[in-house]
């Protein structure tokens, strides 16, 4: 709260610097629809096994709601923070009465935000064009604060998790691949992103439930879509606030490390 | 040409001693990419326990496509987007401009002058599943299907070359780097499936003016009695077009770029 | 948390201050990689060996040395971005590395080759960004905003995108952003690098200006030695992570350099015969010859000359700076024996 007006002023100065670049915004919307979109597809031609509990109509709406909950729900922080650490960005940030790594956040949350002016009209425009395959009866308007509560969780622990991983940059050159490894195809098959959790067979969907990526993406969806049990919801919020928690200190722990054998180059 | 060749290699051999100064990243990074691997692998076998079949494709044909797919995809990791990733840098430093100036191929040298080994995990696990899947029989081995892939192969990573140079000459052109690499990545999210998937106007669409369809079903079809001779015969001759489409408007894009005075 | 109420007299101060590096070590070729590969071997290098200093408020001190002495190392222990492997440091009574906003609200670091200013927005946003983050009122602001913008002369760059700007706008606008709440010590590292001669005096001249104005603590590091002439009556001189000298400017030179150099243009092709001792030469070019000679008899020296009615055009100097500071590295220079004599 200290920093309220400063949090604001770069806030909005990125802001600017995104609608200077409008162009790749649309872009970038463009990748973030695109993989949901050739999923869906896939679904929507495939020969069902009998005991999948999803339709047709089910895997629309899920896919639907991917890219919007993908982009509130994500992170830029593993690639800018690592740079930071190279150019010496990081150093400028450390001699500033201003919390370092602020202007991180504040960036991804801007990109975020700035990223539903696209994504918002062409979520309406898919829903209006597929409305009659749609089944909206198990839509409630009670579901739909706790789908924004559970969106926020999410994006809250991605930024954490992510953080750690960009944190890990005082340490090494590149921590993509670290990234890839904690972020890339496992968030992608265990976040819903590829099958939707709850399709996933009993096992496997008891062990994606206990990991933290259910919760940047499948879980705020089932519950927009009605598909969960209070029990499941509560169980689920408390899933998502342990590893929220567990990772908040894990980054803390890192930054603390880090920034202690932070040497900026040269001399 | 042979002497460009002996000076791509030495820039390889720079890149890849620069690349093990980080000897923990550069360890890493290659078991991280055989997890991920793995984890792509995994999503086809969870996907079929909820689908008997994609658009007629069962699970061992899928599996298939996925070797060819992580094949060409780390392929094309390991000596072409690396370079594209780093053209950005090169054309705000002035890299660009010094390069233009040496007697060299500039082509060659922008699209191959950096190699990343950080994709071996994912080629080598990707033949190793190839092998796999011959000895369990799952593969059709006949002289004619041998052929046909093989044909299909080198259409695929003809294209997938042609696209390089024109996104490289495109990107050098409107002086937006970062979106090429981001397409890189949006086009091969097409090739992760078949694409008898989609409907038959964007399914046309990938076998002529955005043919993504040469560079994984294709290949994966021949091997998996889906397809006939036709699409692998088109596809080669799509490839030739395209490398000489994009060498044209590489050339165009170089001139215009050297006249503009950089 | 202050340690110590800040002594007027030592805004700046280290005792025995050092800091090592480890660096991997590497030899040339493939095979030497693979086997850096399996055993790094790496080696401890004292960027700074112990480094004492006192800096009085409002002095400014060059900060001498080859690449690689340790200047920047130094500094950036100052500025609290480095954490030292031993001694002491204090910053207007802070201990620099626990950050606190009282401390960083006092300091600036401006470093030629980096950025402070958004790339991709106006100069004038950055300024406002700085505002908020060092809490400045609008008014304050304002005033000073526009003492800078006249003193520097970028009143018609502030609109314009940051990475459209030449390089000289862009170090004068940076030096407005980093003066904006008006630091009591600042921290210039290479503050002229990459810009032309007429930049550069510009860009002093401000300096100058401007420390006679507000008079901040100046620490300076500059490749252009011309840069500390003009800014610097005090150096300290730091070769290897050890400080070889500290004091005037003066001093250095006069020690330093007690000859001086006599550049002569006569009309004819050969010199005279002049019967004073301790006369080198240097060159000729034709009918210009240059000699160097102790302080003490240049004016005897160019006495004679006139006298003999050769002489078109005389012109004495020092030393240029540069190469006074080269010989301070140079093993077995005079400054060795100067040193001892101390």
């Amino acid at each position: 709260m200290f920093y309220l007006k400063a949090h604001a002023a770069i806030f909005k100065a990125y802001l600017k610097i995104m609608l200077t670049y409008r162009g790749m915004m649309l872009l970038h919307m463009f990748r973030v629809v695109l993989m949901p979109l050739v999923i869906a597809t896939a679904w929507l031609s495939i020969e069902k096994v009998d005991s999948n509990p999803y339709k047709n109509s089910d895997y629309l709406l899920y896919y639907l709601l991917v890219p919007l909950v993908m982009n509130l729900t994500n992170s830029r922080s593993v690639f800018k923070f690592p740079v930071s650490v190279r150019d010496g960005t990081l150093s400028r940030e450390l001699i500033k009465p201003y919390p370092p790594l602020m202007s991180i956040v504040i960036e991804s949350f801007s990109n975020n935000l700035q990223m539903l002016l696209y994504l918002v009209p062409f979520t309406l425009i898919c829903t209006f064009l597929f409305q009659s395959h749609l089944d909206f009866s198990f839509l409630s308007f009670k579901f739909f604060p706790i789908f924004i509560l559970a969106v926020f969780f999410g994006a809250l622990l991605r930024m954490f998790i992510s953080g750690s991983i960009a944190l890990t940059g005082f340490w090494l050159e590149d921590v993509t691949t670290l990234n890839l490894l904690l972020n890339g195809s496992i968030w992608a098959l265990l976040g819903g992103m590829i099958i939707p959790v709850a399709t996933f067979p009993e096992k496997i969907r008891h062990i994606a439930e206990l990991l933290p990526y259910r919760y940047m993406l499948s879980f705020p969806i089932e519950i927009f879509s009605g598909k969960l049990t209070n029990a499941a919801i509560y169980k689920g919020f408390s899933v998502m606030l342990f590893w929220t928690i567990v990772f908040y200190f894990t980054a803390r722990f890192i930054w603390k490390r880090g920034i202690k054998i932070y040497s900026a180059y040269g001399g | 040409m042979f002497s460009q060749l002996t000076i791509i290699t030495k820039l390889w051999k720079a890149s890849i001693i620069q690349a093990m100064e980080y000897r923990g990243s550069f360890m890493f990074s290659i078991v991280a990419n055989f997890f991920d691997f793995i984890f792509g692998l995994l999503q086809y076998l969870v996907f079929f326990t909820a689908a008997k079949s994609i658009a007629g494709w069962d699970s061992d044909n899928m599996l298939t496509l996925y070797s060819v797919f992580m094949f060409i995809y780390s392929l094309q990791f390991i000596f072409l987007y690396p370079n594209i990733a780093a053209l950005a840098e090169m054309v705000n430093t002035g890299g660009l401009d010094l390069l233009l100036s040496k007697p060299v191929d500039a082509r060659l040298f922008i699209l191959l002058r950096k190699i990343s080994l950080e994709e071996l995990g994912s080629l080598c696990t990707s033949i190793v599943l190839f092998i796999w899947l011959i000895s369990k029989g799952a593969v059709l081995i006949t002289a004619q299907s041998i052929l046909l892939f093989l044909i299909s192969i080198f259409s695929a990573l003809t294209i997938v070359y042609s696209i390089y140079i024109t996104l490289t000459a495109l990107a050098i052109m409107l002086e937006k780097m970062e979106d090429a690499s981001e397409f890189i990545w949006s086009l091969f999210s097409f090739c992760r499936y078949p694409t008898d998937i989609y409907p038959s106007k964007i399914k046309f669409l990938f076998f002529t003016f955005f043919p993504i369809a040469y560079i994984s079903t294709v290949p994966a079809q021949t091997l998996s009695g889906l397809g006939s001779a036709k699409p692998v015969i088109y596809g080669l001759i799509i490839s030739i077009v395209s490398l000489l489409i994009s060498s044209a408007i590489w050339k165009k894009t170089i001139k215009s770029y050297t006249s503009a005075g950089g | 948390m202050k340690i110590s109420t800040p002594n007027c007299d030592n805004c700046v101060f280290t005792e025995e201050l050092g800091r090592d590096f480890n660096i991997r070590q590497k030899s040339q070729g493939l095979a030497a990689s693979i086997r850096n590969f399996i055993h790094p071997s790496y080696k401890l290098v004292e960027a700074v060996k112990s480094l004492s200093m006192k800096i009085g408020s409002g002095e400014i001190v060059g900060f001498l040395g080859p690449n690689g002495a340790g200047k920047t190392t130094t500094l950036k222990m100052l500025s609290g971005l480095l954490f030292p492997s031993r001694g002491k440091v204090e910053v207007l009574g802070y201990s620099p590395f626990s950050r606190e906003r009282e401390f960083l609200s006092q300091i600036s670091l401006v470093m030629g080759q980096k950025q402070n200013l958004w790339w991709d927005l106006p100069p004038v946003e950055t300024f406002e960004i700085h505002r908020s983050i060092y809490k400045l009122d609008e008014k304050d602001f304002k005033e000073r905003i526009n003492e800078l913008i006249d003193m520097l002369e970028i009143s018609d760059c502030l609109e314009t995108q940051t990475r459209k700007l030449s390089l000289g706008q862009r170090m004068r606008c940076e030096l407005a952003v980093s003066l904006l709440h008006r630091p009591k010590v600042l921290f210039l590292d290479e503050p002229t690098i990459g810009l032309d001669i007429l930049m550069q005096k510009k860009i002093r001249k401000f300096l100058l200006e401007y420390h006679a104005r507000f008079k901040p603590t100046i620490l300076l590091t500059s490749h252009y030695m011309d840069d500390v002439a003009a800014l610097a009556k005090r150096v300290i001189v730091i070769n290897n992570g050890l400080k070889i000298y500290d004091g005037l400017l003066s001093d250095l030179s006069e020690k330093m350099q007690p000859e001086k150099i006599i550049t002569v243009i006569l009309n004819s092709d050969t010199f005279p015969k002049i019967e004073i001792p301790n006369v080198t030469p240097v060159s000729q070019e034709g009918n210009l010859f240059r000699l160097k000679a102790p302080r003490e008899i240049v004016g005897k020296l160019a006495a004679s000359l006139y006298n003999t009615g050769l002489t078109i055009d005389l012109t004495i100097e020092d030393t240029p700076l540069e190469d006074i500071i080269g010989n301070l590295f140079t093993e077995n220079s005079d400054f060795l024996k100067f040193r001892k004599n101390l």
